[in-house]
């Protein structure tokens, strides 16, 4: 071995030493967290980690990903001349050439992904430096970060390429072959033995500084990508929130309110971030100028994890220098979180910013009592009668006797309840939808009931407002009622009451078919028992987070509008859809700071010229209702999809809204 | 057997003071007992409006000390005079301060008192009408045993005069004695100044408004009322006013006696902030408007129009 | 410090109320019950003065055994522990402060809170009595309250003003809405309140002379004012709706 050599070995041997330990100083971070991971189904865990990591299927839902795409699989193809290039380095004259047809395909895939690196690297410097879209936005240190890898990146592939000009390997080279004559004439010979050792020494000296580097830079996301798609915790995926255990023994501490309280796979996530800051781009409470974006939550919580950690890793009671509320995450970015899931849609290696808010919300709420106001009092009043407002409990049938819909307690003998919900129940708006439903249902000879004054707030806002206790008791109570009438199946009028019945009400017993009244409303049209007649409407659908992002049902709603008019499609749409600002809670709150969400969603729905707008959430269409009043279009119809159905079924309006 | 009012005052005497007086006066010829009436202030300068109520004597505690309330004095000298008169039947008013007195007189000479009437009248014994339940329900409630008191709720009656002539004045010195609560300080709140969740009438602008240069117009209506000014979330969203005079699920909720909505759509989220009121009143020029649906007497017109007149025939009628 | 809060469990005035058969009473099935509103200011007052000058917080009710459920909402705010006092039913406002001033006086408490009124009965006069009875200084819909030590100071409520009040300890207040907001309790409050002590006594253990509580009043009838809004939409010329309006505000429902 030559002096060459060995220095070469004490330095590979250095950056894997600094490299490892900074990889177990990281995995003992996350392994402070609760819980272990999650690790059941091994195989479809593999599988989406192919699909979704190898395949970079997430990655690649926006154009930028295929310069994302590249840079990955340039990474592994390039790694393999990479530690060729380091073994010869301890080895001179080392080479994979015994590896045959493989070798001579690795070489031209090399040549061929060294351009197209650079140039996704040149289209990533555009994008940082000139065009700077408001996602990649971030401080210096985090520019400097980008700025580093972009340049290691670079001068690894021009150090590859000049070895490859210098010492041509078999393969079908193009690049390589087209760079020679240019090299040849500026140095004047092709043979250049010391710049050939030169280029082997920056490239092995970058590529170990790399492996140093990434540990410690947002690049860490090459390390803990793959683990944390793999490690997906498939209770929270998509918005459901696991029910806590509020009796347990023991417990004294409930949400989160210590960075330690988090799960291992929520540590796993927060170091898993790469800034790309979609989930920002996604957010409406950033878009709306407010305080909260996801990335930063997310980087603010990685970097509280790595500040707190080594205290904590050496005393496990060690108090935290900065409190996770409100020195981490801002009472005014806790609360301007909407739920609406959009963060967590968005990026593209499953991290859960929502989900992290919702731990810090719980821990506000049950340990503190301290949430707005406004908020408590639409709390307060789901505790005495059963709904936000505060309307007595005894009326929330009120609406259904003149259409002659009865109570489960009249006759439990029907295939369906009808969970209406309290806006359906108390808000006169919305109570025409209710009715609407009613009708369809009626008319197409589905056999269905209420629960009448037994139904209950399903405790939705509660429990994303982070009352985990008052949503507990409404579950369960609604539960009881259901299980004690023998329901099997359940329509439900809202997006909010459909997603906690169907995700969360298993936690309590209540197992349910259930279905939001757009697809029971869109089946029974294609059993033509609804038969509704086609009218000339152009219908603007917008998207209800809950029923959209959250539970997938895109085409039920739009089925039923293409029965009675034709579609036009918002910019943001389906699972981009953006939300109307009244989820997690919101509805109950001021929205004082930046601009106001349903304003912003009013414009994009205004610019479409819709002649008909449809919503099929009774949050989605107040909120729409008062951003199209704001911006002076309240001339725009807005409908629920099932009322612009019975319009086309020959429903008479007056049914509708008197219910007779 | 007699009938003893209290004549509550704040400088001159109250309005309260005189409905009280009349409903007293009432009770006292149908019990065909006398009437008396105690005043305690600085000086009692207007006896003369006593007239007609068939108040025979008013016996005037003055001292330039007891012009602010005092429970202790206040209690004490009527407890004392009740005894003295041998009072069957004692009628104060049910304002903030009349009901402690009440109550504190009720205390000490051991009576059953009914706050808060709405009205009071003799059917071989006293009967009163009252709200419980928060004005949900009305009570009729008839005072077995007398002695016994009753509180008139300020602005229910009418009052109404006969030809009796104004009570003889008897001054009283002020009784030596040093209370416990020492009065501070007084701030009487601007005039025209109504508190929001205490007003007995509310006037609320929304959207209909079209912006916050027209407020004087519903200020106008406000101040022919006597009314606190509301207003509806998209008007304060539109920063046309501040939040302290929203109503609504995530403003305050009011508990007039009357609310008037004026361009206000009548969405759920602003009808949990009005729910409590009595009577309801929608203003607004789209007959679609969901206020018509939960109102008592609506209006479908440009406020613009109706509410100048409303506030000039309000001015009319009651001068 | 010592201070107890006099609270009461009352139907939710959002209920719908009805009359039940006896037409002097409502159908109590369908309601709904909470702590009187005034009385949640009233705790929260009495919490807060704990807070800053020590000592413990009780909850005295008069009421059925259900009113546990009250005082433990009290306690769940941070109240130490409860009184209730059972088998006052037929008892009249005047009747019901000398059973509570009986069961205070033997808790000896320096301040004693109330709200200004319960929203069943709306009697607003049982605190007042309960001090006149205890001869403690006193003062009704306070929006303030200062603890100085031996003395507090308050403002208190009057029409288009307020007073304000230095009262010697001990004293008791009546609390109006606008004095604080009351707490949102805690899931380990809610769990600790559940381990509380909660005493609970019958009116007769407090040795009170039967006579000396009979009711002076009943009630004859109850009447339920207009439920459901009349949605009456005037016709006519502007000018001809706007005189109808004002006349009906006028003479029909009597609210000019």
């Amino acid at each position: 071995m030559t002096l060459g050599g060995l220095l070469l070995v004490v330095l590979i041997v250095a950056a894997h030493a600094v490299f490892f330990a900074r990889v177990y100083f990281i995995i003992r971070c996350i392994r402070l967290g609760q819980g272990s991971l999650p690790a059941a189904f091994p195989l479809l865990r593999m599988k989406d980690v192919l699909v979704k990591g190898f395949g970079q299927v997430l990655v690649l839902r926006q154009p930028a990903g295929i310069g994302h795409f590249l840079i990955f699989w340039g990474f592994f193809v390039l790694t393999y001349g990479t530690l060729e290039g380091l073994i010869a380095g301890v080895f001179p004259g080392f080479s994979f050439a015994w590896m045959g047809p493989f070798y001579w395909l690795m070489n031209t895939l090399q040549d061929w992904f060294g351009l197209l690196v650079m140039g996704a690297l040149a289209v990533a410097l555009y994008r940082r430096f000139v065009w700077r879209p408001r996602r990649l936005q971030a401080s210096l240190a985090h520019t400097i970060d980008a700025l580093i890898i972009i340049v290691l990146i670079a001068v690894l592939i021009k150090a590859f390429y000049a070895m490859r000009i210098i010492e041509p390997k078999p393969g079908f080279t193009p690049v390589t072959d087209m760079l020679r004559p240019w090299f040849v004439s500026v140095t004047g010979k092709a043979a250049h033995p010391m710049g050939y050792a030169a280029f082997h020494w920056l490239h092995n000296v970058v590529v170990l500084s790399f492996l140093v580097y990434i540990p410690f830079s947002k690049h860490l996301h090459l390390i803990t990508a793959l683990p944390n798609l793999y490690f997906r915790d498939e209770k929270r995926i998509a918005g459901r929130i696991p029910k806590l255990d509020l009796e347990a023994e023991g417990m004294e501490s409930f949400g989160i309110s210590k960075i330690t309280e988090y799960s291992r796979k929520d540590l796993l996530d927060v170091t898993a971030c790469t800034e790309c800051g979609r989930c920002q781009e996604a957010c409406p409470a950033y878009f709306t100028n407010k305080p909260l974006s996801p990335k930063e939550v997310v980087l603010g919580l990685k970097a509280h994890l790595f500040e707190e950690c080594p205290a904590l890793l050496r005393d496990r009671t060690a108090a935290p220098k900065k409190a996770l509320y409100p020195d981490v995450i801002e009472k005014d970015v806790l609360w301007a979180c909407t739920t609406c899931r959009a963060c967590e849609e968005a990026c593209p290696v499953e991290i859960l910013p929502m989900s992290k808010l919702i731990g810090i919300r719980q821990a506000r709420v049950l340990m503190e009592g301290d949430f707005a106001e406004e908020a408590q009092t639409a709390l307060r009043n789901v505790e005495t009668q059963s709904n936000p407002w505060g309307l007595p409990q005894e009326a929330r049938g009120a609406w259904a006797e003149a259409l002659g819909v009865k109570t489960l307690a009249e006759d439990a003998n029907v295939d369906y309840l009808f969970f209406v919900g309290c806006a359906g129940s108390y808000d006169q708006r919305y109570m025409q939808v209710t009715r609407a439903v009613a009708r369809l249902l009626q008319e197409a000879g589905v056999s269905f009931g209420i629960l009448g004054a037994e139904e209950c707030c399903t405790g939705d806002s509660a429990k994303r407002i982070g009352n985990e206790y008052l949503a507990q008791m409404l579950a369960q109570q609604n539960v009881d009622t259901m299980n004690g009438y023998g329901v099997k199946k359940v329509v439900t009028a809202c997006p909010h009451c459909y997603n906690t019945i169907k995700n969360e009400f298993p936690d309590y017993g209540g197992n349910y078919e259930v279905v939001h009244h757009t697809e029971l409303l869109a089946a029974l049209m294609q059993q033509g028992k609804l038969k509704p007649k086609q009218g000339p409407a152009t219908v603007v659908y917008h998207d209800s987070c809950y029923l959209g992002r959250y539970n997938g049902v895109f085409d039920a709603p739009r089925a039923a509008i293409l029965a009675s008019g034709t579609l036009k499609e918002l910019l943001r749409t389906r699972s981009n859809s953006f939300c109307c600002g009244a989820g997690g809670g919101r509805m109950w709150m001021e929205e004082r700071i930046g601009g106001r969400i349903n304003e912003e969603r009013s414009k994009e729905i205004i610019q479409v010229k819709p002649e008909v707008v449809a919503t099929a959430c009774p949050f989605c269409m107040t909120m729409i209702s008062d951003g199209l009043k704001s911006e002076h279009r309240a001339d725009i119809p807005l409908k629920d999809v099932a009322e612009l159905l019975a319009e086309a079924c020959g429903i008479v309006k007056k049914d509708v809204v008197e219910g007779e | 057997m007699s009938v003893l009012v209290l004549l509550e005052q704040r400088g001159a005497l109250k309005a309260c003071a005189h409905e009280a007086a009349m409903v007293a006066g009432t009770l006292a010829r149908a019990a065909g007992a006398p009437l008396y009436g105690v005043y305690i202030g600085k000086s009692l300068e207007e006896a003369s409006s006593l007239a007609g109520f068939g108040m025979q004597k008013v016996f005037a505690y003055e001292h330039d000390s007891l012009g602010h309330f005092c429970g202790e004095i206040y209690t004490s000298i009527v407890n004392e005079l009740a005894k003295e008169l041998g009072s069957t039947v004692i009628v104060g008013s049910a304002s903030a301060l009349g009901k402690e007195w009440c109550a504190s007189v009720a205390a000490r000479l051991d009576v059953e008192l009914v706050q808060d009437c709405l009205e009071v009248w003799w059917n071989n014994g006293l009967m009163a009408r009252k709200p419980v339940y928060a004005g949900k329900v009305l009570a009729e409630v008839r005072v077995i045993n007398t002695p016994a008191m009753v509180s008139m709720r300020p602005n229910v009656v009418k009052v109404e005069r006969d030809a009796s002539p104004a009570p003889e004045v008897e001054k009283r010195g002020m009784p030596s004695s040093t209370p416990r609560v020492v009065v501070k300080d007084v701030a009487l709140a601007p005039a025209g100044t109504v508190e929001l969740t205490e007003a007995k009438i509310v006037v609320s602008g929304g959207r209909g408004l079209g912006g916050p240069e027209h407020w004087p117009v519903l200020q106008a209506l406000c101040d022919a009322l006597g009314a606190a000014l509301g207003a509806s979330r998209a008007a304060v969203d539109a920063g046309w006013i501040h939040h302290s005079h929203q109503v609504g699920q995530t403003g305050k909720v009011v508990s007039p006696d009357l609310y008037i909505a004026c361009g206000i759509s009548g969405a759920i989220q602003h009808q949990a902030g009005m729910r409590p009121a009595k009577i309801i009143v929608g203003i607004n020029k789209d007959p679609q408007a969901n206020i018509f649906n939960v109102c008592d007497y609506g209006i479908v017109g440009d406020l613009f129009e109706i509410v100048p007149l409303l506030a000039e025939e309000i001015r009319k009628v009651c001068a | 410090m010592k201070i107890a809060v006099l609270v009461k469990r009352v139907p939710d005035t959002a209920s719908v109320f009805k009359i039940a058969v006896d037409g002097k009473s409502v159908e109590t099935a369908n309601l709904k019950y909470v702590m009187s509103p005034y009385d949640e200011h009233a705790v929260e007052e009495a919490i807060k003065l704990k807070e800053k000058n020590g000592g413990e917080v009780i909850i005295v009710s008069v009421g059925p055994s259900e009113a546990k459920e009250i005082i433990r909402s009290g306690l769940a705010m941070g109240a130490d522990s409860g009184l209730l006092i059972t088998g006052a039913e037929a008892l009249s406002p005047r009747g019901l402060a000398k059973v509570l001033a009986a069961a205070l006086k033997t808790l000896a408490p320096d301040v004693i809170f109330a709200g200004k009124q319960a929203v069943d009965d709306d009697a607003a006069q049982v605190p007042e009595r309960v001090a006149e009875l205890l001869d403690m200084p006193h003062a009704s819909v306070i929006t303030r309250f200062e603890c100085l030590g031996a003395s507090v100071v308050v403002d208190r409520e009057i029409e288009g003003g307020q007073y304000t009040l230095e009262l010697p300890l001990p004293a008791l207040l009546t609390t109006q809405k606008g004095i604080n907001t009351p707490r949102y309790p805690t899931l380990p409050n809610i769990m600790k309140a559940k381990k509380k002590e909660i005493r609970e006594m019958s009116v007769g253990e407090l040795g009170l002379a039967s006579e000396a509580l009979a009711a002076g009043c009943t009630v004859e009838a109850f009447t339920l004012p207009r439920q459901e809004r009349l949605r009456k939409v005037l016709e006519g010329e502007s000018i001809q709706k706007v005189q109808e309006l004002v006349r009906i505000l006028r003479e029909t429902e009597k609210v000019l």
